[in-house]
């Protein structure tokens, strides 16, 4: 059992930066130094929610919700929204052996400080596209709820901890997460969450002091805010897996509770300075939302169904968010969001649009997923201006019974076609992505998949030079609300022999195949379909050691197995076709989209009959516009500027080399050599300066560094070569630091600046050692002056100093001793090195 | 030479304060025209300093030097 810890900031800050932070992997996961944080005064704000995402730093500050959710709490005065995410499992380790509690990331506040704690859960086909999948972070959820020694039941949880709420796709199923979580936010949040933390506002300020419980204030969230619901307010019983309001609770609950839409994707909402990771993250971009919602109606797309109607965003807009977006991150690249942005009704007037106003700050334009079809390949000719990033697509299935089966809506035709036009527009290599195990599946769906590979291989082979084909496949699984919600899984060993028919059948020919794990799908099987009973199931597998299930080094399924069999379940039961007279878990909340018509739709699929897309073509009743209000929302034509001219990039012009001299702070000591300058050339980038860039595919401002820096270190001696268009004067150069010193990230300072003449020698190879204080902090460090003295002596009176170092399996001897100049010991635990050049990793 | 290891090495707090080229000199050596900061003071880093008045991304420094 959890128990409360409290620990003041400046304590916490401490621990990390001095114990903590130096031994752990990417540290600056945990250190809250990203761009564009709102930095309010917590004092003064009347309810403070942190926000997780339940996966690491690097995947969660990829999440465009997020960012959107972190701009409309954070806008209001009186809220304040921090985030944390999953911590690596050597963080973990450090902060159980500490029995230090999880904090919020920018206010430094230990979790259970917060009034608020909730948890997105994203699943693969939504915005970001990332390949990680919802499911596959619950047990990160429970993890996340121990660390912060918050109970993980929520049964156990006293008036003082946190209300823990789940949000997102995979929130519309609530149930195997049931006991964990005090509410769920069905739907979009946009307008809720200021609903919910109204009500928490007000049980806070007046509700306590009038004896109001924490039971209370949920009852007044399930009554009060359409879309929330209160699982322990419901209960399952008489054989059912489905919740009902309990008998002996209040009767004013709703039941289903609906999902939150809102009608329209309010300009104000979207953030236009959005939260700059200094750390890589997955995506490192500009992510803009163009469109919520997809009018196509694949059959077992559960995005596709849970975000209807399509809502889409202005040309305008959208360019003007970029814009903005850019002028503040210094982000390389723009990715224009949605789950089909092919089908934006204004998308060759915006990527064209959006292209010519980014080439000449050497920012890209991204489409995420594109529909195989040539139009989808216009696009990315038009966002190819440039760099040209590979080709992607996704048909899904191989055999045109089977793309009707699931109602694709495009023909093998449209595939040829599209790959044909991507190669003459000079795109050398296609990533093809399939799922396996669709209802109905036969071994001639195969046979036509291995011969449309062939035909694509032999359109490849009119192109000269080397072409490459690699196929993606995933495995199905049933989602909830969807019309396949019904059908069963593949269990192992089916998936595992499809796998091997197609990789025999296609081997010699030149593809590379890919697949996900068997593991990590059947994981996702167990739970998507769950009911509350498989939460013990999930509870069991994370006590096992389950972390971060996506993760292949992490996954360790056989603790979920284990915890199946606990529970007297096993594959074969949450794999099974589920009968359609039976109640679903899911059906707690409604999406407007009644069992009727996914039956009817899955019944279709049976006869291969297609349904139309909506947007254009033909409603198909799903039941979720009013037509009023809520209903598909196109953007406003678009002016044509394609005959416009416009300004590439600086490639082949006049330049001069700048040498820039700078300092790295203490704010970004954890920050790697890498990430500092990936900023610095957000920092060029957001200081509008002309960089001149390299020639190719893939153009890259012409940098050129000193020698790397280790993580940890500060310096106050750091150096970067730039190559700028025209002639750079004293005055310039002045001006120059002057807008760098604003534009650089905290704990970067530029000093000095001045031209080189040309041909000077690189910075690398120019540096030959480097002057270094190396203090030995007390604690944890007890050494006298004399120690250190000795130390030094015995080392420089040594021939040699021989060290071992492992890294990448290699193990390696070297002599330290040529490599110091010279050492000499100060008075404050500090001794004064002199090192050749290269030898930073020979401390100690 | 002082026995540590690999956990308590990576504890050590270290500051650079120097690059130099193989003349000795530092790389600024051989510009053509050069340019610096007029004023510095103490920001927050343990060791540095930095422009004063404002540094990118916060309000700057904290005591003059």
């Amino acid at each position: 059992m959890t128990s409360r810890t409290t620990v003041s900031p400046e304590r916490l800050a401490a621990v990390l930066n001095n114990e903590i932070l130096p031994l752990v992997s990417k540290p600056n996961r945990y250190v809250g130094n990203e761009l564009g944080l709102a930095r309010k005064n917590w004092d003064e704000c009347a309810v403070r929610f942190l926000l997780c995402y339940p996966d690491a730093y690097e995947v969660g500050m990829s999440h465009t919700g997020t960012q959107i959710l972190y701009h409309v709490v954070n806008r209001h005065p009186d809220w304040l929204l921090d985030r944390v995410y999953a911590p690596w499992p050597d963080m973990e380790k450090e902060l159980r052996d500490r029995d230090l509690p999880l904090w919020g990331l920018e206010y430094g506040r230990v979790a259970t400080e917060y009034d608020v704690l909730g948890f997105t859960l994203q699943s693969e086909l939504t915005y970001t596209n990332l390949l990680n999948v919802s499911e596959l972070t619950y047990t990160n959820l429970l993890n996340v709820l121990d660390l912060s020694h918050i109970p993980i039941r929520q049964a156990n949880r006293g008036e003082d901890d946190p209300l823990v709420c789940i949000g997102g796709p995979c929130a519309s199923n609530p149930e195997p997460l049931a006991p964990f979580v005090d509410f769920a936010l069905i739907g979009d949040a946009e307008d809720a969450i200021g609903e919910i933390l109204g009500v928490v506002r007000d049980w806070k300020e007046r509700g306590k002091a009038a004896g109001e419980t924490r039971r209370d204030v949920l009852h007044r969230l399930a009554r009060e805010v359409p879309g929330v619901y209160v699982p322990s307010l419901y209960e399952v019983s008489n054989g059912s897996r489905l919740a009902r309001p309990r008998e002996d609770g209040p009767n004013d609950l709703p039941w289903p509770v609906v999902a939150r839409k809102v009608p329209v994707l309010r300009s104000e909402d979207h953030p236009r300075k959005m939260v700059v990771s200094l750390t890589e993250t997955t995506h490192d971009r500009l992510p803009i939302e163009v469109m919520r919602g997809c009018m196509r109606g694949c059959r077992f797309c559960q995005a596709g169904y849970l975000y209807r109607p399509a809502r889409e965003r202005d040309v305008e807009e959208t360019v003007a968010i970029a814009e903005e977006g850019i002028k503040h991150s210094g982000w390389q690249e723009v990715s224009l969001l949605s789950l089909s942005t092919a089908d934006y009704s204004q998308a060759l007037q915006l990527t064209d649009r959006l292209s010519r106003t980014m080439v000449d700050k050497g920012v890209g334009v991204s489409l995420p997923s594109l529909r195989a079809d040539e139009f989808s390949v216009g696009l990315a000719e038009n966002v190819s201006r440039v760099r040209k990033s590979g080709f992607t697509f996704a048909p899904e299935a191989g055999s045109q019974r089977l793309r009707d089966v699931i109602n694709k809506g495009i023909t093998e035709q449209d595939i040829l076609s599209a790959v044909d036009r991507a190669m003459a527009s000079g795109w050398t290599s296609v990533k093809l992505y399939f799922m396996i195990g669709h209802p109905t599946e036969c071994e001639e769906d195969f046979e036509e998949l291995a011969q449309l590979v062939e035909k694509i291989r032999k359109s490849l082979g009119k192109y000269p030079g080397r072409r490459a084909i690699t196929l993606g496949f995933s495995p199905f699984v049933p989602k909830s609300h969807t019309p396949f919600q019904w059908e069963r899984q593949d269990d192992f060993e089916t998936t595992r022999e499809k796998l091997d028919w197609v990789k025999r059948r296609l081997r010699g020919q030149g593809v590379q195949i890919r697949h996900h794990e068997t593991a990590d799908t059947a994981i996702e099987g167990i739970i998507s379909r769950g009911g509350r009973h498989i939460a013990d199931v999930i509870e069991g597998a994370w006590r096992g050691g389950a972390r971060f299930d996506g993760w292949r080094e992490f996954c360790k399924f056989d603790a979920w197995l284990t915890a199946l069999e606990e529970h007297n379940l096993t594959l074969q039961d949450t794999f099974r076709e589920i009968a359609e007279d039976e109640d679903l878990p899911w059906e707690i909340v409604s999406y407007k989209i009644d069992r009727g018509y996914f039956l009817k739709e899955r019944h279709k699929a049976y006869r291969t009959a297609e349904t139309d897309e909506c947007k254009h073509v033909r409603c198909s009743a799903c039941g979720v516009c009013d037509f009023d209000a809520m209903k598909n929302l196109l953007a406003e034509p678009a002016a044509d500027v394609s005959q416009e001219s416009f300004d590439g990039l600086l490639q082949g012009v006049p330049s001069t080399t700048v040498r820039l001299h700078y300092a790295k702070g203490d704010e970004i000591r954890f920050t790697s050599h890498l990430d500092v300058l990936r900023e610095l050339e957000r920092t060029f980038r957001r200081a509008e300066l002309p960089l001149v860039f390299s020639e190719g595919f893939s153009p890259r401002p012409k940098l050129s560094a000193g020698p790397p820096l280790a993580l940890g270190w500060t310096s106050q001696a750091e150096w970067i070569d730039l190559e700028l268009a025209g002639t750079w004067t004293e005055s310039r150069l002045t001006e120059l630091l002057d807008i760098l010193n604003v534009s650089s990230a905290p704990g970067v300072s530029f000093f000095r600046a001045m031209k080189m003449p040309k041909g000077a020698e690189s910075l690398n190879a120019a540096i030959r050692s480097s002057r270094y204080g190396a203090h030995f902090p007390s604690p944890p460090f007890q050494y006298t002056v004399g120690d250190l003295e000795t130390a030094v002596e015995r080392f420089l009176c040594s021939p040699a100093v021989l060290i071992v170092r492992e890294r990448k399996r290699r193990r390696m001897e070297i002599d330290i001793r040529p490599l110091v100049h010279e050492i000499s010991v100060l008075g404050d635990n500090t001794l004064l090195l002199t090192v050749a050049n290269g030898s930073e990793r020979c401390w100690g | 030479m002082l026995g540590l290891n690999e956990r308590q090495t990576a504890l050590i707090r270290i500051h650079k304060q120097a690059a130099t080229l193989a003349t000795g000199d530092d790389p600024a050596a051989g510009a053509v025209a050069a340019v610096e900061v007029q004023s510095c003071e103490k920001g927050y880093s343990y060791y540095g300093l930095e422009p004063a008045g404002n540094a990118g991304g916060h309000l700057g420094g904290r005591t003059t030097c």
